[in-house]
């Protein structure tokens, strides 16, 4: 993928984050407030940045930019909605722009001594942002989970596919590991109620999701698909993640809608 | 020589399993006692003290219900310290949904082995909480259903293990006897076993066995019935209380116009169906070993699998029927089709692994890396739900509350449906 391509992809992804971003941002009273609109956009942004980074698999060989840029598609369409718990709250998108920042200078710089630190300071917001929310907010948590289980269904199979290879092709590969590790692990806090912010446990596995997207297209349409029951598995798993997009799809419908009732005025 | 890796293991996979299983039972039993409506768990526990106590009449019977779960439940109130609530009643519910498990366990191991049984149950335990803990008709606690499943599935087990045609009958005939005394949408089970035994009695032209069968059943289930109906005699309710009971029991049924069920009340049964997908996709790619004449062995366990297959079958068919004749959307009515679609989605998940040990090691490991992603955020969609409400509900508790209205209602005089009832007699 080259740079053009990139800039490219993530201005276009970006514009249909905002645009989705409007619903999650519209209150029936205030309309849209446009402080958590743009907070939210600035998050999704960054969530689209870091998945269109994610360049290369354990095994060494570069990803495609179909997948990429499916994943990054993905991402816009979900991240916005992922935040109900936090409605109004916009804490939570600057701690997500911030990792993503964090993140971009660890890269560029070879990653380990950086990459540390951004991992220690992803844990210590995780770990404020559940003490500041503790004993509000907690109906919407599974709410969020829900809407972004796709995400995390393909970034866990991309997941366990660089975890099972064992093939580990640069500092950073080892080092998201173990931050998409210690992310699951938060999951599990997650669904046993506790309010840490959905968006922020799924960011890491975010990193994977190129890699899930690539193998479900080679296992369902490409190379791998010679295989039956292989491409079956595929074929279903995709069917799911369909069903699991449904609710988040006709939710980004309510962005249009909104955009088109303000222009109109 | 035994292999201490393949035990250790295997005992790491039984204690998680038996965690998962607590883990969700807790949260269900959490969100179905705190859950705010609270109207079908007062009826039943006051109906069930009042019928424990001195001065009980024939209207503190629940009318549209047999007294079943009153007289398994209301000595509770003779040995719980303190005052008397609902509350009371929390350990023997869990008792008997434990049970309940268990037996589920048995059946399942029974049917398609202990690894696949370990799983399924998790399924079984995870599809039971999420429609009791999640209605939105009523609270799904102390509910007919926690209590049923444990005579229906030991009464399943009976009929599935007994090999002698009289203690089968008598057996099963017992249990599914206690079952119709908590609730008589058990007659569903009754029915399958009944027409399941008719099919394979006549498949196998031994239809005297069939008729020894049915003939042991009834007396069983006469013999189940045999207390609580003499008892009902010597007080001198039995007429009053059948005859409400059958009024109100049709009353509750109809034929309402078919709709889709609501994607909430499919959730929960999702991992079954998505074990059910894989085996049919495996299903392709395995070869079937039907049984020969030369191996008598192989063609008892092919027909033993048919014939379950054939019961399962038509004991869903049949709680389907029963399912679409409800006049309320209740998603605790979801409970009775659990058993039978996750024992079924055994087959599947056999068929899966069938399919799986075919194949080459990278492809098993893709097909297997993927299966179990999948699986486990279908779990976790279908769990999720039920850990909010838990962790939401479980503050709104309050003791002396549940005291104060527990006293109120059973000083409170019978409740609205039985004055309909007598006002349609005038």
């Amino acid at each position: 993928m080259t740079k053009s391509q990139l800039v490219t992809t993530a201005f276009v992804t970006g514009i249909l984050a905002a645009v989705g971003a409007l619903a999650s941002a519209y209150d029936v009273e205030r309309g849209v407030d446009v402080s958590v609109w743009a907070a939210r956009s600035c998050a999704a942004l960054g969530a689209i940045v870091f998945v269109l980074f994610s360049d290369e698999s354990p095994g060494g060989e570069s990803i495609g930019r179909r997948p990429r840029l499916l994943s990054a598609l993905l991402v816009a369409l979900l991240f916005p909605y992922g935040a109900e718990s936090v409605a109004h709250s916009i804490g939570s998108d600057m701690v997500i722009f911030a990792t993503v920042v964090a993140f971009a200078l660890a890269r560029r710089r070879g990653a380990p001594p950086l990459a540390g630190v951004v991992v220690v300071g992803w844990c210590a917001a995780g770990l404020f942002l559940l003490f500041c929310r503790a004993g509000g907010g907690l109906a919407g948590v599974h709410r969020d989970l829900t809407i972004l289980l796709p995400l995390l269904l393909l970034g866990a199979a991309g997941f366990a596919k660089a975890r099972s290879e064992k093939i580990e092709s640069n500092k950073s590969s080892s080092y998201m590991l173990s931050w998409t590790a210690i992310a699951l692990a938060c999951l599990c806090l997650l669904i046993m109620g506790l309010p840490l912010d959905v968006r922020l446990c799924v960011l890491p596995v975010l990193w994977w999701v190129p890699l899930g997207v690539a193998e479900l297209g080679a296992i369902t349409i490409g190379s791998q698909r010679k295989y039956p029951p292989l491409r079956a598995v595929g074929i279903l798993s995709t069917v799911v993640v369909g069903c699991l997009l449904y609710p988040s799809v006709l939710r980004w419908l309510d962005g249009p809608l909104i955009a088109v009732y303000f222009l109109a005025g | 020589m035994s292999n201490p890796i393949g035990k250790e293991s295997a005992l790491g996979s039984t204690i998680a399993i038996c965690s998962l299983i607590l883990i969700v039972h807790c949260a269900g039993r959490v969100a179905a006692v705190c859950h705010p409506y609270k109207i079908d768990s007062f009826t039943y526990s006051v109906a069930a003290y009042k019928l424990w106590h001195a001065g009980a009449t024939a209207a503190d019977l629940v009318a549209d219900k047999p007294p079943g779960q009153a007289v398994l439940t209301g000595w509770c109130y003779w040995i719980a310290p303190g005052q008397p609530t609902r509350l009371t009643l929390v350990p023997i519910e869990s008792a008997f949904l434990i049970g309940a498990y268990a037996a589920f366990f048995l059946v399942a191991r029974r049917l398609h082995g202990p690894r696949s049984a370990g799983v399924l149950t998790f399924f079984f335990v995870l599809a039971q909480s999420v429609y009791n803990a999640l209605d939105f008709t009523t609270d799904g606690y102390n509910l007919n259903e926690n209590y049923l499943a444990l005579p229906m599935l030991t009464a399943v087990l009976a009929y599935l293990t007994i090999r002698h045609a009289t203690c089968r009958g008598l057996a099963v005939g017992v249990l599914v006897g206690v079952a119709l005394l908590i609730k008589q949408s058990a007659s569903g089970l009754v029915l399958a076993i009944l027409v399941s035994e008719l099919v394979i009695s006549l498949q196998r032209k031994q239809i005297a066995n069939c008729l020894v069968f049915s003939g042991m059943l009834a007396a069983g289930t006469v013999i189940a019935f045999a207390p609580v109906t003499l008892y009902l005699r010597s007080k001198g309710w039995l007429g009053l209380h059948v005859d409400t009971l059958f009024f109100q029991t049709a009353s509750h049924a109809l034929i309402p116009p078919w709709t889709l069920p609501r994607w909430y009340n499919i959730a929960p049964l999702m991992p079954a169906f998505w074990v059910v997908a894989l085996g049919i996709a495996h299903l392709r790619r395995t070869t079937i070993e039907l049984p020969s004449d030369d191996n008598v062995e192989t063609a008892e366990i092919g027909n033993v699998r048919r014939d379950v297959f054939i019961f399962l079958s038509l004991w869903l068919v049949i709680e389907l029927a029963i399912l679409a004749a409800m006049r309320k959307p209740a998603s605790h009515y979801y409970q009775q089709i659990v058993a039978p679609v996750v024992l079924l989605s055994g087959f599947g998940l056999a068929a899966f692994r069938n399919g799986l040990s075919r194949l080459d090691v990278a492809t098993r490991a893709t097909v297997w890396r993927w299966s179990c992603v999948t699986t486990v955020v279908l779990i976790m969609h279908a769990a999720m739900p039920l850990f909010s409400a838990a962790s939401s509900r479980i503050g709104t508790m309050d003791y002396d509350v549940e005291v104060r209205e527990f006293a109120a209602r059973v000083a409170a005089p019978m409740p609205p449906i039985r004055i309909e009832r007598d006002r349609g007699d005038e």
